[in-house]
């Protein structure tokens, strides 16, 4: 067990624990949710790093990266990691926080046709007020009364929904700082805790599929025996490295970023793709060591599965991100790679 | 909830910025100068005496030793800088790079302070070049199947046997070698082998070039015919070679030239597609960079992971096979990527010239130092499966 170096639990932050403590709890039980939420919120854990003076708790930018990592490890059914994008924006944007649950509407790919309706809205049905992107630069409020949202037939989850926004949704647009030059902050914000949230939930995936492994007999003995499992076990926790290391990065970055726009997109797109790749490969190898039982509703791989799959496209796809990305290398020129991949 | 592999976001010292950039005006100088070529394919690996006395005299080998031994104690993120400058435009550091890296570490560990104060200095001037026999022909992958044997004389021992792929033995001056001082035992398969230090102008050793599909030269097969070595050129503990082995493998594994071997042709495609790439030649060009960010990301955290004292084995295999996989198959990424693009005739011979030879050199970047399915037998040991 790799575990000399990791911080014990006593050296965790108390954000961490006490986030810890109510995922432990609560969140493998689909019918605790709203305990769940109830408890995240009343611990200000939906707030993390909203100022107090907007109606949060104040914490670090790194507070709430660590509890989105957790959100991710413990698969929660809950619009934790939502919330915490949504009042990453008012904060940034010099709002208070409005009552209520909070969310996003992720951006993705493709035209909206009609312009109003907008696919695969996470918690949907949990929301008051949702945050919108108007523009690069602006960010505006739409509240649930404006909203009708349905339900597809062949859900990904049972928490997200398609909605339609009735009315001028841009009543109360804000501005917010940008970080990079016609990318919203929003997109931004969104692609990198989304990237936090499916690290941790590959974390997760890993160490389920290392239990299973252990537990499970064939042949006369455990699976992990076997060399091929084994090999396929190595490369989920490649792809774990990856993906944390990728996600850390970039989460990094926007705690303190810096005054370069291009190693800022290097950052936040490399998170996006990196992530996105570990987590097609990582669950697939993982359902792989499973067999038949990965795919049960009973079973929790699934709760993971369904998580990567749905966010995969919030705030841009993958190939999204990896254009915006090329196209700055490639009018640099080859020979300008290394001196862009190497300011920090 | 267990097994949580830990890759901080380590960011190297602000400090390291002004190294870097002279680094760089330096290397900017040898390429003026005609010393090299950047970005070309068939030089990476190439013999330079000279370049390598250079960067001995600018205090660049040897960066991470005590100043005992001539070494400048400065961090192993200073020295990861330069490491991969180097690195990433094919700078012909070859010739140091094995001592610097690992043989001159393994000997201040574990050699005599005879050894210790006739070699290290000469590393770190630049002067001496080294390379590694462990493998043979019937053991490779499974070191401890070693066979070539070293007998017991006055004053020290006699070696014979064959040494196989030894990398730059043609041009050696010192080998550390792996050979059997006693048979394994029933209880420890491992127990038997030493280390030692060779001079290979030693009688009794002959090196034959091996001929591969590249056409360059740099693998060997070296014969030793009652070989002599003395007492004081013996590592460590006789027979106790493997419990030396693993914090060579830590150094060895993380570093950038795990995943920057074939770099080269990736700027060439970039370079072939041109400044306004379509969308999806956009998408494949931001695809590979994200890919080698953060494997770059990866192999400084390993770095930081040793600066801190640590023996990061298992991180250290996770980015040498994550990075040897990507490397390997980057050149055929590469030339995939650049398919439509328009390149004159000259260009076009030159950029075939580059994507070939890259085809070529991949197949041994998941073979060399460690095998693929060595490395992800180790890192299921790391996860507690074996």
């Amino acid at each position: 067990m790799q575990g000399d170096d990791r911080l014990s639990d006593q050296e965790q932050s108390l954000i961490w624990q006490t986030a810890e403590r109510i995922l432990q709890d609560l969140a493998d039980d689909a019918s605790k949710s709203e305990s769940l939420w109830t408890a995240l919120v009343e611990n200000g854990l939906s707030v993390t790093w909203v100022p107090e003076e907007l109606g949060g708790v104040g914490c670090e930018v790194a507070d709430a990266y660590d509890v989105i990592r957790l959100a991710g490890r413990y698969a929660a059914l809950a619009p934790l990691v939502e919330m915490l994008i949504a009042g990453r924006l008012l904060a940034l944007g010099g709002q208070s926080l409005p009552d209520g649950t909070l969310g996003v509407v992720p951006g993705r790919p493709g035209a909206r046709e009609p312009e109003n309706r907008h696919l695969s809205v996470p918690f949907a049905d949990q929301t008051d007020v949702f945050i919108i992107c108007c523009d690069a630069a602006r960010v505006a409020f739409v509240a649930r009364t404006n909203v009708t949202t349905s339900l597809r037939e062949n859900d990904i989850g049972s928490e997200r929904r398609d909605i339609t926004i009735a009315g001028a949704a841009a009543t109360s647009a804000f501005t917010v700082p940008t970080l990079i030059n016609g990318l919203s902050r929003l997109d931004i914000e969104g692609a990198v805790a989304r990237a936090i949230q499916v690290a941790g939930a590959l974390e997760a995936v890993l160490s389920i599929s290392v239990q299973y492994a252990r537990e499970r007999e064939a042949f006369g003995r455990p699976i992990a025996k076997f060399q091929a499992v084994q090999h396929m076990l190595a490369q989920i926790a490649e792809e774990v490295a990856a993906a944390l290391t990728a996600a850390l990065s970039a989460a990094d970055t926007l705690a303190s970023p810096p005054d370069d726009e291009a190693a800022i997109l290097l950052e936040v797109a490399s998170a996006k793709i990196r992530v996105s790749e570990a987590a097609d490969k990582a669950m697939k190898l993982a359902h792989q060591v499973h067999g038949a039982i990965g795919i049960t509703n009973d079973y929790r791989l699934q709760r993971y599965a369904r998580m990567v799959i749905g966010c995969r496209d919030d705030f841009g796809s993958p190939a999204q991100w990896a254009q915006r990305l090329g196209e700055v290398v490639a009018a640099r020129g080859g020979r300008a790679i290394w001196p862009t991949l190497t300011t920090r | 909830m267990e097994t949580w592999i830990e890759f901080e976001p380590k960011r190297l010292p602000s400090e390291t910025a002004g190294l870097r950039s002279d680094v760089r005006a330096f290397l900017a100088d040898e390429i003026d100068a005609g010393t090299f070529v950047p970005y070309a394919a068939k030089q990476t690996g190439s013999i330079n005496r000279e370049f390598s006395r250079k960067c001995g005299e600018r205090g660049l080998i040897g960066m991470t030793w005590p100043k005992r031994y001539g070494g400048h104690e400065r961090s192993f993120l200073d020295r990861y800088v330069v490491t991969e400058e180097f690195r990433a435009v094919g700078a012909p550091t070859r010739y140091h790079f094995v001592a610097d890296r690992q043989s001159g570490p393994v000997i201040m560990k574990y050699g005599s302070d005879v050894l210790k104060d006739d070699v290290l200095p000469r590393i770190v001037r630049g002067e001496v070049c080294f390379c590694i026999g462990m493998s043979e022909p019937n053991s490779g992958s499974d070191l401890f199947a070693a066979a070539a044997k070293a007998e017991r004389v006055d004053g020290g021992w006699m070696l014979s046997g064959t040494k196989l792929w030894t990398s730059y033995a043609h041009v050696a001056d010192y080998m550390i070698g792996l050979f059997r001082t006693e048979a394994a035992t029933k209880e420890n398969r491992r127990h038997g082998l030493t280390q030692f230090v060779i001079d290979m102008t030693s009688t009794g050793i002959t090196v034959n070039p091996i001929a591969q599909m590249t056409g360059y030269h740099e693998f060997n097969e070296v014969v030793f015919d009652c070989v002599f070595v003395p007492d004081t050129h013996v590592l460590g503990e006789v027979n106790a070679a493997w419990k030396q082995a693993t914090s060579e493998l830590a150094y060895e594994r993380s570093g950038p030239e795990r995943f920057l071997e074939s770099f080269y042709s990736l700027v060439a495609a970039v370079d072939a597609v041109g400044e306004t790439p379509d969308r999806r030649d956009a998408e494949t060009i931001g695809r590979l960079t994200a890919q080698l960010h953060t494997l770059r990301r990866m192999s400084v955290s390993v770095a930081g992971m040793l600066e801190d004292g640590k023996e990061p084995v298992l991180e250290a295999s996770i980015v040498k096979d994550l990075g040897t996989v990507w490397e390997q198959e980057l050149p055929a990424r590469a030339r995939e990527l650049a398919t439509f693009a328009t390149l004159s005739d000259g260009n076009a011979e030159a950029f075939g010239d580059v994507m070939e030879y890259a085809a070529l050199q991949a197949p041994k970047f998941t073979i060399q130092g460690g095998t693929t399915e060595i490395l992800r037998g180790i890192i299921a040991r790391g996860l507690d499966l074996r």
